[in-house]
């Protein structure tokens, strides 16, 4: 299973009890593949699992940074009006560092927090973002953003 | 530049960020506090809180400040007036011929903080804003910038929210509504926190950075939080996405939480992307984690500061820091107000001067635009 993936079903079994509240906004930091080719779809993944968090549809994005860049940084506007700030980095290897997750969900009532150094306990793990209409839609709408300059309103409407 | 000390004339009380301020100049040797007075025509409440702290610190009280501001033993004026206040007291202030020390954020307007920024450069002051860069968080970013280590820095992110207040009564579930331009600042019981939050890590950014202007901003406002904010129509949470000269990027998370969203005083990260590498910096960490048989209470509400601003009314609730994390030195922090009589003593600029103090106002003020409008917004903004 995509560590993404994996992520996303853990957290979602926590706030299952509502432990914060609603959760209203997202701060995330990826460090996860060393693949520049995986920076939009990580973005993208990391944006769409937060809308399930939320439990809301597909946001507005702005994008910042770029492949030659080595990270990107978006801003996720939902329609519901919660918010998210993803910055996904290229790993780099050479600096004999771990892949790194680091979130904080913060909701009304609580924050939760989550850090993580994926593989460094030598387990196995698919490291390579994972994918679906949500994530499609939203790499696309990422990818305009960093063309336009501007914030980019998904295709595709109120998928979440 | 005469030799310490230094006269310090405090401008406004109680119930302002003067509190710590006029404690902080009083710590240090370096000055010597000869009063404390404000404009003529305040209302009776902030006469009798000016007044107050004046008993308190055991200072003279001068009613009139443009009275006061013609004794030739003050030479700098540490002003914490309210918002829309705030410049034209500033401006007065250095009319008169003293340096500047100014609560932030610093104005309102850009017209307003270039004028005041221009008054300060013709006349030869020294000018600088209160910020978090003394802070020993901030002292180690920079010391890690300026080694090299990160390579040329490329983006930086920072989460700055404080854990204070007693959260409920927000409606959730549709985007806040955004103004602009802002029409009012100043509240008994709520603060814009892109306004008042924000301007720190606006200014600890380019601060690490060495100065780049900000060339645009995209942001958001939001009300998750507290029933105050929400009825005074302003925002209890924002973010922006910077672009700055030079192509760096950053972004930032602004807010107020609630008492119980962490262990201490609030979420506190800096990410730093660097050719070279990248780092991440909790202000909390290192620490010591703490779990024991010790229970943690806020201060009760207090109905004339709901939210916790002050010092003194948390004084009055007991408020009582939170048992949970122990957070060791690791860099000696500074605080603010020595380094602004470090500018005096050594006749240098500020770490963080008023034109740096104008561009946080800017990227603020450009940052209600944006909300406002959904889209980017260039700098600089139209005079």
């Amino acid at each position: 299973m995509p560590y993404l993936k994996w992520l996303e079903e853990s957290l979602t079994a926590e706030l299952a009890g509502k432990p914060i509240g609603e959760p209203v906004a997202l701060r995330a930091y990826l460090e996860l593949s060393g693949d520049h080719g995986h920076l939009v779809p990580t973005a993208a993944a990391a944006a769409a699992i937060a809308g399930r968090w939320f439990g809301d549809g597909l946001p507005t994005v702005y994008a910042q940074g770029g492949a030659n860049q080595g990270y990107i940084s978006i801003t996720a506007s939902y329609p519901g009006g919660q918010t998210a700030l993803i910055v996904v980095e290229s790993h780099r290897a050479d600096t004999a560092e771990p892949p790194a997750a680091r979130l904080l969900l913060i909701g009304n009532k609580g924050t939760i927090e989550f850090a993580d150094s994926p593989g460094s306990d030598l387990r196995p793990i698919d490291l390579s973002p994972p994918f679906g209409p949500s994530e499609d839609a939203l790499a696309d709408a990422i990818s305009r953003s960093m063309r336009l300059g501007g914030p980019v309103a998904p295709e595709g409407g109120a998928r979440a | 530049m005469p030799k310490p000390p230094y006269g310090v004339l405090l401008v406004s009380g109680k119930m302002t960020h003067q509190e710590n301020y006029g404690a902080g100049f009083q710590a240090d040797p370096r000055a010597k506090i000869i009063g404390l007075t404000d404009e003529l025509g305040v209302d009776e409440r902030r006469q009798q809180l000016n007044r107050q702290l004046a008993a308190e610190m055991d200072i003279p009280f001068f009613p009139d400040l443009r009275e006061a501001l013609h004794r030739s033993d003050v030479q700098a004026v540490s002003i914490c007036s309210e918002f829309e206040r705030r410049v034209r007291v500033s401006q007065l202030c250095a009319e008169s011929g003293k340096h500047l020390y100014v609560d932030k954020p610093m104005a309102t307007n850009m017209t307003d903080a270039d004028r005041l920024v221009r008054i300060v450069k013709q006349r030869g002051l020294r000018g600088q804003m209160f910020t978090q860069v003394g802070l020993p968080y901030a002292r180690r970013l920079k010391a890690i910038v300026d080694s090299g280590e990160l390579g040329e820095v490329r983006s930086i992110h920072c989460d700055l929210m404080f854990s204070k207040g007693f959260t409920g009564g927000a409606p959730l579930g549709r985007p806040r509504q955004e103004h602009y331009p802002p029409q009012r600042f100043t509240f008994p019981d709520a603060k814009r926190e892109i306004w008042t939050t924000a301007v720190y890590s606006l200014t600890l950014i380019r601060w690490l950075l060495g100065g780049p202007r900000f060339q645009s901003v995209y942001a958001t406002s939001a009300n998750y939080f507290f029933e105050e904010h929400y009825k005074r129509d302003v925002e209890d949470f924002g973010t922006l996405a910077l672009q700055l000269d030079g192509g760096v990027t950053a972004s930032l998370i602004a807010g107020r939480i609630g008492w119980f969203s962490h262990r201490s005083s609030g979420p506190n990260f800096t990410r730093i992307i660097g050719a070279k590498r990248s780092l991440l910096l909790d202000a909390h960490s290192p620490r010591f984690e703490i779990a024991a048989e010790t229970s943690w209470e806020p201060p009760a509400k207090d109905p004339l500061d709901p939210m916790g601003f002050w010092s003194s009314t948390m004084t009055r609730g007991d408020a009582q820091p939170k048992p949970y994390w122990h957070e060791p030195e690791t860099v000696a922090g500074r605080s603010d107000q020595s380094l602004f009589l470090d500018c005096l003593e050594q006749d240098k600029e500020a770490e963080v001067t008023l034109d740096d103090a104008a561009q946080a106002s800017e990227a603020m003020l450009a940052a209600y635009q944006s909300a406002a409008s959904g889209k980017v917004v260039p700098l600089p903004l139209p005079r």
